[in-house]
């Protein structure tokens, strides 16, 4: 019988956002994501509590970001925000059935 | 918009794919690669047994002593996509429900 | 017509089984049968039993088949230590225990097994139910 070896350290990343998430934003959202890809962090945990307002351009970061992890066996996770102008863009979307969000980081950080 | 980031580090993952014939013979080959994984302080270990053509009750035994040693220190031991003969031994047995399967 | 063979007692040995059964099976017609490997996994878990238990001081395990329509009949015999029945602890699921699942397995496999001391030697004989109705088709 043959055994291959292989390890992988499953480190999670925190994102913390505060303020708005629109498209002035979500450019600087996509080079955090795009960096941490390129040094092997593909397990991404992105905390929203504090985020007052995201518009589709945020969403769209958010999106890209989470199918790039997952292509390579990583995921992006959400903290929802607590603002209801944050959060309606989710659910009209209803990428809040895409996206595993929850209410507290250590749920994430925790469970992963 | 301001953002933080901060990584933190999770536990190591061992990865044990199999290729082959899993009986007595090979029992100590595959404790020996177990306890390598323990000793790097790898507590999980995600055994790879898609490939595996041939496996008994003793092969069974390592199996479950390797997932008892990795909860022991609070890891896990996980048989990844198990090929037929690994889950016709494993409902004989009754430890399809004793391990965790991916 | 019975289909003989002798193993070496060994765990390296023990591999030389499934082809004496793949050639047992081919005789009857039994070849795409759906219970060919759990069959196997049962009498190599008794053979294993008299590698690790029985330590037959000649070294061999006698391996002896027949059939009849869709069943087949194994007995295995070997001249090592005799088999104490209340040495065997059944396994317990709710508590996964690393030996013991030998003959467990047998016995669900196995529509009959019996073990009988002859004369210094160990018999066990099994009867198994094959079937011969299924078309395992994962050829290509």
């Amino acid at each position: 019988m043959d055994i291959l070896t292989g390890s992988h350290e499953q480190s999670v990343m925190t994102v913390t956002l505060s303020g708005r998430l629109d498209a002035l934003e979500a450019a600087a959202l996509r080079n955090v994501l795009d960096q941490a890809m390129s040094d092997g962090l593909v397990n991404l945990a992105i905390d929203l509590s504090d985020v007052d307002f995201v518009d589709s351009a945020g969403l769209a970061a958010l999106v890209k970001g989470m199918k790039d992890a997952r292509t390579v066996g990583g995921d992006v996770k959400l903290v929802s925000p607590e603002s209801a102008d944050a959060m309606r863009v989710f659910e009209l979307t209803k990428f809040d059935q895409v996206f595993t969000m929850v209410s507290d980081i250590e749920d994430i950080l925790r469970n992963w | 918009m301001d953002i933080t980031t901060e990584v933190h580090p999770g536990k190591q993952t061992s990865e044990l794919v199999l290729h082959g014939r899993f009986d007595a013979h090979e029992a100590d080959l595959f404790r020996a690669a177990v306890e390598q994984a323990l000793e790097d302080g790898h507590h999980n270990i995600r055994v790879h047994l898609a490939n595996v053509e041939f496996v008994d009750s003793t092969a069974l035994a390592e199996l479950v002593r390797g997932m008892k040693r990795c909860r022991e220190l609070r890891g896990d031991l996980v048989l990844v996509s198990p090929s037929d003969p690994v889950r016709v031994i494993l409902e004989l047995t009754k430890l399809d429900a004793a391990f965790d399967i991916a | 017509m019975p289909h003989d063979t002798i193993l070496e007692a060994s765990h390296l040995g023990l591999r030389d089984l499934g082809q004496w059964l793949d050639q047992v099976f081919e005789a009857v017609g039994w070849s795409s049968s759906a219970s060919r490997g759990a069959i196997e996994l049962a009498i190599h878990e008794v053979a294993a039993n008299v590698v690790d238990h029985a330590r037959p001081s000649d070294g061999r395990i006698m391996l002896s088949a027949t059939t009849d329509k869709t069943e087949l009949f194994v007995r295995l015999s070997d001249c090592g230590n005799e088999f104490e029945p209340s040495c065997v602890v059944p396994p317990d699921p709710e508590n996964p225990q690393v030996r013991g699942y030998g003959l467990m397995i047998v016995e669900q496999v196995a529509t009959s097994l019996d073990y009988q001391r002859i004369d210094a030697t160990n018999n066990w004989t099994m009867a198994f139910a094959v079937d011969v109705a299924s078309d395992t088709s994962s050829q290509d």
